[in-house]
């Protein structure tokens, strides 16, 4: 979760103006939620990586890595989508159970690699964002964007605590860890017992002294701050354009035009 | 003379039943420099509460230019766009996870324009030396620098009085004496700062004003040279002496020119240093 984050906020696609790069997701997201061509897929996820690798900067190994998370998930469940079990027998590959065959039929291993494809392509189109754009760069969109600031200061915060929760908890299990806490199994059990009961305690504490130090700062029920001044690019924008015209015409014959002039508005 | 910020007879106990201020009266001469000494847990920190009107006294009052404080959200308000507290444990105060985020958000509350906030935040982020930190998120920074993050934050409010909880500590040596100039430069424009801090010397060379806090009383106060004169008290709170003033001491047992004033920098130490002491010692 946070090496994720260090990238956000190191990549060479960082100060590219968030919309541009929520609206890119969203729209290649959209088309691939629409479409059932396996090829606009493909397409998809290797362009998609190109982009995180080649332009990004992302690390080959540590993106390959983060795709495999979900394929172990994925393969299980393509497996349960591609087996069949009939009284026909005629099936690609199979195990006959008494009565009935198990196995798998040439339509099944299709339906289960273009679900499987398109669940992938879409979890490299959620990495894109993840890796590319800071929580706090797409709050100030969404602010733009009208959403009720009670709703983004929540956010703020919420991202704030989290991030101070996760590193207090990796600090006391240190400090446990550095004075054996961790040594046996029930020495283990017990102290994170501590840890858990102490984390809430704290955690309490630290939102106390959070709503003081902001009142000490004029805090009146919201939070105005200054963003970083994004500027929307013609060039990013005419790519991102093209982009979807080229995935329209991909899908054309396939009889996706009527998406295409959706989404090209 | 006229006082900026002064108590009469404080009383404040914990809801836990610790007696952390107990009938602390003092005051702070406007425009001065003022440093808060005492030992771990002397209540400091709960008197720093108390300037910002976070804790309100359970006995005795606290008053801000003569006036006695209001506890209604207004005079609260008007109170914190006066006096800006730059706390203690920088992870309480960041609320944000972008610096630049943080350091704008105390300008705001004071319904400067958008111009005039970024101008302040630009200003605050060079005196602190973290306009490289500017887009990074805080968790990513080191303790030290969430310090200087704080820092920013509450500069650049450009309070009246400023109240800082142990600003040094953390801060590498450089940043400190960058930290103490620029205090310097908040004292010629004729505002009030206020520190706390465990640094003898610090608190010596650099204050007008030192007050020594003890287990939630106030055993003295004065000019430094005045406060450290009393040895035995010094040494009975737990604090030590500064050493300029140990030498100074030393030096005067050895014949030191007694109409000389203290020395209040190793470098007035320095100066002054006479050439038949010089002999005297070498004996
Ligand atoms: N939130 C709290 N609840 C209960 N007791 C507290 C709380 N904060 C401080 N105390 C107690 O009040 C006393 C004064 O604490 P305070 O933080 O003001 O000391 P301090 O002089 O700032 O110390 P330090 O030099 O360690 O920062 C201590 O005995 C402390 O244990
Ligand atoms: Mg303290």
């Amino acid at each position: 979760m946070s090496v994720l984050e260090q990238y956000a906020y190191s990549n060479r696609l960082r100060y590219v103006h968030p919309a541009e790069k929520i609206f890119f997701v969203l729209a290649t997201l959209i088309f691939l939620l629409a479409t059932s061509q396996i090829k606009i897929y493909i397409f998809v996820l290797v362009v998609v990586s190109v982009l995180l690798i080649g332009v990004a900067g992302i690390p080959v190994a540590f993106y390959l890595r983060l795709l495999l998370l979900p394929l172990s998930f994925l393969i299980t469940s393509g497996a349960v989508i591609a087996l069949t079990v009939t009284a026909t027998p005629d099936l690609l590959l199979s195990i006959s159970l008494g009565r009935f065959t198990l196995g798998v039929t040439r339509e099944g291993l299709l339906v289960a690699a273009k679900a499987c494809l398109k669940a992938l392509a879409s979890v490299a189109c959620l990495y894109f964002l993840a890796l590319t754009t800071p929580i706090v760069d797409g709050t100030a969109v969404l602010r733009r964007l009208r959403v009720p600031g009670l709703v983004l200061d929540l956010l703020t915060l919420t991202y704030r605590f989290s991030s101070v929760l996760l590193d207090t908890a990796i600090k006391m299990y240190i400090s446990q860890s550095s004075r054996l806490g961790y040594s046996s199994l029930p020495r283990s059990f017990r102290s994170l017992g501590y840890l858990i009961s102490n984390l809430f305690l704290k955690s309490y504490e630290q939102a106390k002294m959070l709503n003081i130090t902001l009142s000490s700062r004029g805090y009146q029920g919201e939070f105005r701050v200054l963003e970083h001044p994004f500027h929307l690019s013609k060039r990013n924008l005419i790519l991102i354009g093209l982009w979807l015209i080229l995935l329209g015409a991909l899908a054309w014959p396939g009889g996706g035009g009527k998406l295409v002039v959706r989404i090209g508005y | 003379m006229s006082y900026v910020l002064a108590t009469e007879g404080l009383d404040y106990t914990y809801p836990n039943g610790t007696q952390a201020l107990k009938g602390v009266s003092l005051k702070i001469p406007k425009g001065s420099k003022a440093a808060i000494l005492g030992p771990n847990g002397a209540g400091k920190s709960t008197l720093f509460l108390h300037f910002n009107g976070i804790l309100k006294p359970q006995r005795g009052k606290v008053i801000y230019e003569g006036k006695e404080l209001r506890y209604d959200r207004t005079s609260l308000l008007n109170l914190r766009q006066k006096v800006g507290i730059v706390f203690q444990d920088p992870d309480t105060q960041l609320f944000s996870a972008s610096v630049i985020q943080e350091v704008s958000f105390g300008p705001f509350n004071l319904g400067l324009p958008e111009a005039e906030v970024k101008r302040r935040v630009e200003k605050a982020l060079a005196l602190t030396g973290i306009e490289d930190l500017a887009d990074k998120p805080t968790h990513f920074l080191s303790y030290g620098q969430k310090k200087r993050v704080c820092l920013a934050a509450v500069l650049a409010m450009e309070p009246e009085v400023l109240i800082l909880d142990e600003p040094t500590a953390y801060l590498d040596p450089q940043l400190v004496r960058q930290l103490i100039d620029f205090l310097e430069e908040l004292h010629r424009q004729g505002r009030t700062v206020i520190l706390s801090t465990h640094d003898v010397d610090l608190a010596y060379t650099w204050a007008d004003q030192v007050f020594i806090l003890k287990a939630g009383k106030l055993v003295t106060s004065g000019r430094p040279e005045e406060v450290f004169a009393d040895r035995k008290l010094v040494e009975e709170v737990g604090l030590a002496l500064p050493w300029i003033w140990e030498v100074y001491q030393r030096l005067k047992e050895l014949g030191w020119p007694v109409e000389a004033p203290p020395p209040r920098s190793k470098e007035e130490l320095l100066r002054e240093l006479p050439c038949p002491i010089y002999q005297k010692i070498g004996r």
